[in-house]
């Protein structure tokens, strides 16, 4: 479709930058005391992206842009997780207590020029797009690492995240260059026809292309072994930052890594010649090795930490293991489950994070001391955080069983040479018991019992019940999510 | 084309040699008495003191950003200004809402005091090692 | 165009001699030449008149040959040629602690930029080393080249003044260059060319129709263009690089003999340029002012000449007027007057000729 047409699709992220050049002057006349007016701008203009994103989304699958970016149901499911998950955290960050030294203008602004970055990683199908829009996301993710600047520790967190950041999107660029190389080509349907016709010669250029290609992906989602940014940053940064980082970029990794492999590497239904061209590697067991190397990692490192905050960035990388668990097999039922595991894993995530953060604004800390005998003091909270824990062991009836349901179904289902991987989350999921229950036994067990209850502030008390009633009835009644992501699947597909 | 871009390179050549000349014959016929103190750093006639590879004020950094952003502005809007008068209003309109997103953005750092070279308000701390105060931040 | 003509009567009149390759760089090389006397004897003519004009201002003869030595000619006018001279006859000094290679290669850089520019200044109807069809894009890219060098002779000498000099041009010279790059936008946008011959052309048929008179919006494009191109070419009342009372002599403080003679010809060089850059986009570049009147190609140089001249002397004319700026009072001029203003310019031009003109 060429430009001037494609504007009529391209509506959402044009409201998108106007609410940020709002945002960004709104920013220049108000008070410092009020700029969580910012705020309220951003969120305004999300939920009016999200109702045309919404409209759109029954739109027939399109290139936009002269094959740039596609609008297809599966970009605008994952658009409508990303605008939620910001919108709940942009609730939060009115609410945190670290934030409050600063002006929040440039915070809120950032924030939406993060999710203009996060919508084009969704739905780009040309690699320099991809390649842009990774680096909007990373960029400004380091500055909101950052943003607590008389903080010795965001600092360092943002420090090491350019670090991090820069070497692996170098690395990435320098896979997506060969691949460039490879194929003449920057657009994934052309790449997938040139690279499907390719002799063995090219093999060694191409496993180094994807070897490079899935370090900037990695980094992403915080994979092993390209995770080790993941605990320095999230504990470094605010926590709400921490929130957002740990949901709304891992959700659009996953789509841009299911819309890479998938269009690029795959006919319609999966990765079914057990290996990625012509290459001989067995691309599905690499990817589940990771897998369970990073789910166990994460779950390992977890057990030792004292800060929940540090904990919980630990248990993202282990959720990002059982995501990836699905990626191997790659068929419909496969990004079916990882949607429905992304979306309920923003909820219970986020929601374990705002209760991190309202700990931290009454005590002003986040390790496990100042969990000691939460559940006493606040019963409500601590049974909110033990429904979390719950949902994030995935214990039945939360709703984190289902997703983890959904994986392994897919995985049982794909044959038997997946079965280590369905053996591997199980062990997992008992490992993951104990650090989560850990949290519920200091809450209730710990500490000395109060005879004073106090309540959360209204907006505190808020996020947690929109965090935590999806937290559980997902796993109840879980037939809308379903059947929303079934309609979802719908990948434009381009056939050269 | 070549012809366009030749004279362009072989007018590089010619300055290099332009300038090489008169330095030869001034190396020919200038006396040349090198003492230490003549190849000594100029400091007003004191001893020099120190390296002048310093940390130099962050500002020309802030300025080199800001240039930056408005120089590819302006470069953009080159090819614009050559088919402005085939394509009368809308161009204006498309340059319209170009240059008034970077408008915001000077109004940004025009507000946000990033174009005054001294800052009299101190923003942020007040002070290398002061922690920040609730109200010097406004 | 220059090279096509020398070209075409060179291979007339040395037919079957020389290869038509060889003949080529050949033509290419003489119009080179004829630039590089063209700077030469401009830089003597425009010293001489700087000399002369600054002394006038300040109520004094200036040099002066009178007397029983005579030492500068009549009314001083080998003066030039003898600064020339005593240039060139200077010890040439390069300070041990400075970094020796860039230390060397700053003047080489600073001229090029300057005589490079030359190129694509159209003198005459036909008369232009190259027209390249992105003539005035070419000469603004260039232009820069100036910044660079004056950084590196600024960091190479390992001076504390050089330093100073040189980051303060690079911030003045980078921030003037975006109100005087908009300002030759309206010129651009009224020509619908980049190329310089056609911008000129778009003028013909006397005053009125030079670009300056288009509407109500130009003159002051013409005035923010001209004034930045004062600032770009480090000129008082923009001489911080090398304000003498601060900072010794900026950027140039370690140069001595020939190289320091590179800087300052470069200076006079730059100021041609934009001079020209500004008569040939705003003031009809070599057409004459009334149509039909003094409008053949030999007088389209006379009146590209004069109108450059005249730019330069009103340069000269400003640098014996105005006292210095301060560097803050630099910077907001530009970010906060003329960068706003050639915006509002630009969208005033563009509104009126939507309006007007269709």
């Amino acid at each position: 479709m060429t430009n001037l047409q494609s504007l009529e699709f391209f509506i959402p992220e044009l409201i998108l930058t106007i609410t940020i050049l709002a945002a960004l002057i709104t920013d220049l006349f108000v008070k410092k005391s009020k700029t969580n007016m910012i705020g309220w701008v951003l969120g305004v203009g999300l939920v009016v992206v999200g109702l045309s994103v919404h409209n759109l989304s029954s739109a027939p699958p399109t290139t936009l842009f002269l094959d740039m970016i596609v609008i297809d149901p599966f970009s605008s499911f994952m658009k409508i997780v990303i605008i939620l998950s910001t919108l709940l955290v942009i609730v939060a960050s009115w609410v945190n207590d670290e934030l409050e030294k600063y002006r929040k203008g440039e915070y809120f602004t950032i924030m939406g020029i993060m999710v203009m970055g996060l919508f084009l990683m969704t739905s780009s199908v040309d690699i320099i797009m991809l390649y842009i829009s990774i680096e909007v996301v990373s960029i400004m993710s380091f500055v909101l690492a950052a943003y607590l600047k008389l903080d010795t520790r965001s600092n360092e967190a943002g420090l090491k995240y350019v670090i991090y950041g820069a070497f692996s999107s170098g690395v990435m660029l320098f896979g997506l260059s060969i691949v460039y190389g490879l194929a003449g080509s920057t657009n994934y349907f052309a790449i997938q026809d040139t690279l499907s016709s390719l002799d063995g010669s090219a093999n060694p250029a191409l496993i180094m292309a994807l070897l490079m290609i899935f370090a900037g992906f990695g980094y992403k989602i915080s994979s092993v072994p390209f995770h080790f940014w993941t605990p320095d940053v999230y504990e470094g940064s605010p926590s709400t930052i921490t929130a957002y980082l740990s949901v709304a970029p891992k959700a659009a990794g996953f789509a841009m890594i299911i819309r890479f492999f998938h269009q690029v590497f795959s006919d319609s239904i999966g990765l079914t010649s057990n290996s990625i061209g012509s290459t001989d590697l067995p691309w599905p067991e690499i990817i589940g090795v990771l897998a369970v190397v990073t789910m166990t990692m994460g779950n390992l490192v977890a057990i030792q930490q004292k800060s929940i905050k540090r904990m919980l960035a630990y248990s993202s990388i282990a959720h990002a293991g059982y995501m990836m668990l699905a990626l191997p097999v790659l068929s419909m039922e496969a990004v079916e489950s990882i949607m429905i595991y992304l979306f309920i894993y923003v909820f219970m995530n986020l929601g374990a994070f705002f209760i991190v953060i309202f700990v931290k604004n009454k005590t002003g800390g986040e390790s496990f001391e100042d969990f000691e005998g939460l559940g006493w003091k606040m019963p409500i909270v601590g049974a909110f955080m033990t429904l979390f824990m719950l949902s994030l062991t995935g214990l039945p009836p939360t709703a984190g069983f289902v997703g983890k349901l959904y994986i392994f179904k897919t995985l049982v289902g794909a044959g038997s040479e997946f079965l280590w991987l369905v053996i591997a989350g199980g062990v997992n999921s008992v490992i993951s018991l104990y650090y989560y229950f850990h949290v519920v036994k200091v809450m209730f067990l710990g500490g000395k019992r109060s005879d004073v209850i106090t309540y959360p502030p209204s907006t505190m008390f808020g996020l947690m019940i929109f965090t935590a009633v999806p937290s559980l009835i997902l796993g109840l009644y879980w037939n809308p999510l379903a059947s929303w992501v079934k309609d979802s699947l719908v990948f434009y597909n381009q056939v050269m | 084309m070549y012809r366009d871009f030749g004279t362009v390179f072989f007018a590089v050549i010619m300055g290099i040699v332009m300038v090489s000349i008169p330095l030869i014959i001034s190396w020919l016929i200038a006396p040349s008495n090198k003492t230490k103190d003549k190849l000594d750093t100029y400091e007003c006639g004191e001893e020099a003191e120190g390296s002048a590879w310093l940390q130099f004020n962050i500002r020309f950094y802030i300025i080199a950003l800001i240039f930056l952003i408005f120089d590819v502005e302006v470069v953009f809007l080159f090819p614009w200004a050559v088919v402005f008068k085939e394509m009368g209003l809308i161009a204006l309109i498309e340059m319209g809402i170009f240059l008034l997103i970077l408008c915001a953005g000077l109004a940004y750092v025009w507000v946000k005091s990033d174009l005054e070279w001294v800052r009299r308000r101190i923003k942020y701390g007040g002070g290398r090692y002061k922690p920040l105060s609730a109200s010097s931040e406004d | 165009m220059t090279v096509d003509f020398i070209f075409e009567f060179l291979s007339g009149l040395l037919d079957g001699f020389i290869s038509s390759n060889s003949l080529l760089i050949i033509s290419m090389l003489v119009p080179c030449l004829a630039i590089f006397g063209f700077i030469t004897v401009y830089a003597l003519v425009v010293i001489y008149a700087e000399l002369k004009v600054s002394s006038f201002i300040q109520d004094k003869v200036g040099p002066m040959g009178q007397g029983v030595g005579l030492h500068a000619g009549k009314w001083g006018l080998l003066q030039p040629i003898a600064d020339a001279l005593k240039l060139l006859l200077k010890e040439d000094i390069i300070p041990s602690s400075a970094d020796k290679p860039l230390f060397i290669l700053a003047p080489f850089m600073i001229f090029i930029g300057a005589f490079i520019s030359f190129i694509a200044i159209p003198f005459g109807e036909s008369i232009i080393v190259t027209d390249l069809n992105i003539g005035i894009f070419y000469i603004l890219g260039v232009g820069s080249i100036a910044v660079l060098s004056l950084i590196l002779a600024g960091w190479a000498s390992n001076n504390k003044w050089s330093l100073y000099g040189g980051m303060r041009s690079a911030a003045q010279i980078v921030s003037y260059e975006i109100p005087a790059g908009l300002s030759l936008i309206v010129v651009i946008m009224l020509a619908g060319t980049l190329n310089m011959q056609d911008i000129i052309k778009y003028q013909a048929g006397g005053i009125f129709n030079w670009i300056i008179f288009d509407n109500p919006f130009v003159p002051i494009a013409f005035v923010v263009y001209f004034i930045s191109a004062i600032a770009e070419t480090n000129r008082t009342p923009f001489d911080l690089p090398e304000s003498e009372s601060e900072l010794v002599a900026g950027f140039a403080t370690e140069y001595s003999g020939m190289r320091y003679a590179f800087f300052f010809l470069s200076e006079y060089a730059n100021m041609f340029v934009v001079s020209a850059v500004a008569a040939a986009g705003f003031l009809g570049g070599w057409h004459s002012p009334i149509q039909g009147f003094m409008d053949s190609p030999a007088w389209g140089v006379f009146w590209m000449i004069n109108k450059t001249g005249f730019l330069i002397f009103v340069m000269i004319w400003l640098r014996w007027t105005l006292p210095r700026l301060r560097v803050d009072q630099l910077m907001n001029v530009c970010w906060k007057v003329f960068l706003p203003l050639a915006l509002i310019n630009i969208f005033g031009v563009a509104i009126w000729t939507v309006v007007f003109n269709s």
